[in-house]
């Protein structure tokens, strides 16, 4: 077979302007990493829900923001999460944009609402809100349901939310995929910024814990075995890399074949029962250490979004503690101790099972640590 | 292609030629929801091929695939990628979805099982996992390169088509197969029955009397390729993808905003990719769902960017509302009304509304031009806007 073209095109990086999150450990990225820098975080799960299944829910005292309530009084779970982690996420990039802006004289430091994008990746939406539908289609008929949990129930109806609380008016879109939704979402968000489509792209992924889900997550437990899910929201503000003019993080999406370069720092990849390590790692990664921040986070089909949290956050800070990922046949050492500690330039985010889609944090810039 | 107005473009060409408007049903559900709609029937000259476990369950899987397969033996491709003699590598090859209803978690009988004693059966929950549209196509054809399911509502098709535009014009890919599928299902019908949105007539899309839509099943994809491959495979295209434009309304939930904010964006980001103007527009395929609220918007967007001076016309009269697959099936139709240079009357449109600036189309109207619009709007305020140009022989 001959090729007209590369086998694959990898698109620019692009810069992490903002970020949010609302998981387990807390609300926002300073709460989340002071909470992973203690050592039982590790290993502190809530209650089990049944025999082999834990989880790591969010607060509900974390998901009442004075600044939210009224907008999203009818707003579920899933949609108050996904509505805190792209606020704060949105905040936290305002300044810089405003610094870019106005270095580049273009809008007076004010984003053009048209060239703001957001996409969001769930694997299971607001599916809570599509049981308390089928609630109301059980207990009081077909002609009796809820039009308001109907219309809360679809994928999209945290996109609907944000872009009304943010005002954003460029491209809203919101897509599903069981493991690599993140992935595709940068990718996409990389195709629109350098495409010149949007100056600013906000790219989130939310998943929420469920009964149902839950159960049959235990139904599926192979015997003696545990599993730990988890839920939450991570957002990003993304932006042109050379637009930057001071240091920042880079984040860059693969979601075909492993294109990676062959040294990393930090290798992040989730793996549990459902996902064991398989196929082996690329022959050609050599990294210094190998983790996953889900036994903190707890685990979902947005796994990706966590481990990019995490990585985000061991870059920021060369002391935050690692968690030694479990051995597997198939993972290669070395592997951090108990809780390794990795100056990181570049980290890798990969999907375990098929390696199909993968994330590249970096530095741009002299990028400081924290301490 | 397939809907209820045809299993294929020919099929579906002969129905809009005589404006013969496909039989309307009450849905073969298990639903005391009794308003039409625009079911797929079979028969045995036009069956549906069964799909290989584990995909075999999953309606709007089978619809797509039925539509990709079409798609892809138009552009010259065989079924499985890795079988083609393609000058490129599946890597390059993407898959990018619309829909609303495989990707719901709808599944009543489990979640009924769940409430009545805690353990739901595992099977349908296996058979969502598979039925993630751009997953599974992307397995079936053998495609390696990006996919992705979009659920952007009623805009997810024409969204997807988007995506699958953006990735060849990055370089990501140099074939994408794009459009979108969605099946009849009794828990968006008793959704939409909920919003007071449904008719318990034919619906009559821009209609001063029109009482809301019917919804429909069906799937509409296409084949996109960059030119630099299509010329190198000896292929020389009947059409390209010209322009694309997606924009939010930010306004509210369910409802469209009433000036029209996000569709005219996104008309406007369109006609602006593809380097024309609103003149340059032969026709427009409107998303014309016959309800009051999307009908009165979507008239006002078209008055205002085109004036009277494009003839319009809603296809949702032959195949109702077919939700995730409408963008996909209206972007197909567009090439279709191009490739005949007429546009099928707009079935259902008697009386015009003094509310509404502009009406659609009554009868088969010859055009001349070589740009079709297809305007989608959605849930959540999503606009999108697709505009396909057909390529002089």
């Amino acid at each position: 077979m001959s090729h007209t073209t590369p086998l694959t095109h990898t698109l620019p990086p692009v810069a992490i302007l903002g970020a949010g999150a609302v998981t387990h450990l807390g609300r926002g990225l300073d709460d989340i990493a002071a909470q992973l820098s203690h050592e039982n975080s590790l290993t502190t799960t809530q209650p089990a829900v049944g025999p082999g299944v834990t989880q790591k829910a969010v607060d509900d005292a974390l998901l009442f923001d004075p600044k939210l309530d009224r907008k999203l009084r009818r707003a579920d779970r899933f949609v108050r999460m996904s509505c805190i982690a792209a606020l704060d996420a949105w905040e936290q990039a305002q300044p810089i944009i405003e610094a870019t802006s106005n270095a580049s004289a273009s809008s007076a430091g004010v984003p053009a609402p048209n060239k703001v994008g957001m996409i969001i990746a769930s694997g299971f939406g607001p599916h809570q809100r599509g049981f308390r539908f089928l609630d109301g289609l059980l207990d009081h008929g077909d002609k009796a349901a809820s039009p308001t949990d109907f219309s809360h129930s679809v994928h999209g109806s945290a996109s609907a939310y944000i872009s009304g609380l943010l005002e954003l008016r460029g491209p809203t879109f919101s897509i599903t995929d069981f493991q690599a939704g993140f992935a595709q979402a940068v990718q996409l968000a990389q195709c629109w910024i350098h495409q010149n489509l949007c100056d600013h792209v906000l790219v989130g992924a939310t998943e929420e814990l469920g009964a149902v889900l839950l159960s049959v997550a235990q139904q599926c437990l192979p015997p003696g075995a545990h599993y730990n899910a988890g839920e939450g929201s991570m957002f990003l503000v993304l932006g042109k890399s050379e637009n930057q003019t001071q240091p920042c993080l880079q984040i860059h999406a693969t979601t075909q074949a492993i294109t990676t370069p062959q040294n990393v720092d930090l290798y992040i990849a989730p793996h549990n029962v459902y996902r064991p390590l398989v196929p082996p790692l690329p022959a050609q990664l050599t990294f210094k250490a190998r983790t996953s921040f889900l036994n903190s986070l707890g685990h979902n089909a947005s796994d990706l979004a966590f481990e990019t949290l995490g990585g985000m956050l061991a870059m920021r800070d060369p002391k935050l503690p690692l968690c030694r990922t479990q051995s597997s046949p198939a993972s290669r050492q070395p592997s951090p101790t108990a809780a390794g500690v990795v100056n990181t330039a570049l980290a890798l985010v990969s999907c375990s099972d098929t390696q199909s889609a993968s994330l590249l944090l970096s530095r741009r810039g002299s990028f400081a640590p924290r301490r | 292609m397939i809907s209820a107005a045809g299993h294929d473009a020919r099929s579906t060409l002969a129905t809009f030629y005589d404006a013969r408007r496909p039989t309307l049903s009450r849905a073969n559900l298990p639903t005391q929801v009794d308003c039409p709609v625009f079911a797929i029937h079979e028969n045995a000259n036009t069956s549906l091929a069964p799909l290989p476990e584990p995909y075999t369950r999953s309606r709007s899987l089978t619809l797509a695939m039925h539509a990709v397969r079409q798609a892809m033996c138009d552009a010259g491709l065989l079924e499985h990628i890795q079988s083609t003699s393609m000058l490129t590598s599946p890597l390059r090859v993407g898959v990018c979805v619309g829909t609303t209803v495989a990707c719901q978690l709808n599944a009543v009988s489990f979640y009924k099982a769940f409430r009545e004693n805690g353990q739901p059966p595992i099977q349908p929950l296996i058979d969502y996992y598979h039925a993630n549209l751009g997953q599974a196509i992307s397995d079936l054809i053998g495609a390696q390169g990006p996919h992705t399911t979009v659920v952007n509502a009623c805009s997810s098709g024409a969204d997807a088509i988007g995506i699958g535009a953006q990735w060849i014009n990055s370089g990501l890919c140099d074939i994408v197969i794009a459009g979108g599928a969605d099946e009849l299902h009794e828990v968006p019908m008793a959704g939409f029955y909920s919003l007071g949105v449904m008719s318990d007539e034919p619906c009559k899309p821009f209609d001063a009397e029109r009482t809301g839509l019917n919804l429909g099943e069906g799937a509409g994809f296409i084949i996109l390729e960059s030119h630099a491959h299509a010329a190198a495979r000896g292929k020389h295209p009947a059409f390209e993808l010209a322009g694309f434009g997606a924009a939010c309304d930010a306004h509210h939930l369910t409802a469209p905003h009433p000036e029209a904010r996000g569709l005219i964006a996104a008309i406007d980001q369109a006609l602006s990719q593809a380097n024309i103007t609103a003149k340059d527009i032969a026709l427009i395929n409107a998303h014309g769902t016959a309800t009051p609220d999307n009908d009165r918007v979507e008239s006002r967007a078209i008055h205002h960017l085109f004036g009277d001076a494009v003839p319009f016309a809603s296809t949702k009269g032959y195949t109702g509302h077919t939700l995730g697959a409408a963008g996909g099936l209206e972007t197909a139709f567009c090439l279709l009304a191009l490739q005949q240079q007429w546009l099928p009357a707009s079935l259902g449109f008697k009386k015009r509304d003094d509310e509404l600036p502009v009406s659609p189309v009554t009868k088969r109207t010859d055009i001349q031009g070589q740009y079709a619009l297809s305007t989608s709007l959605a849930f959540g305020g999503n606009n999108a806007a697709v505009i396909v140009r057909r390529l002089q022989p």
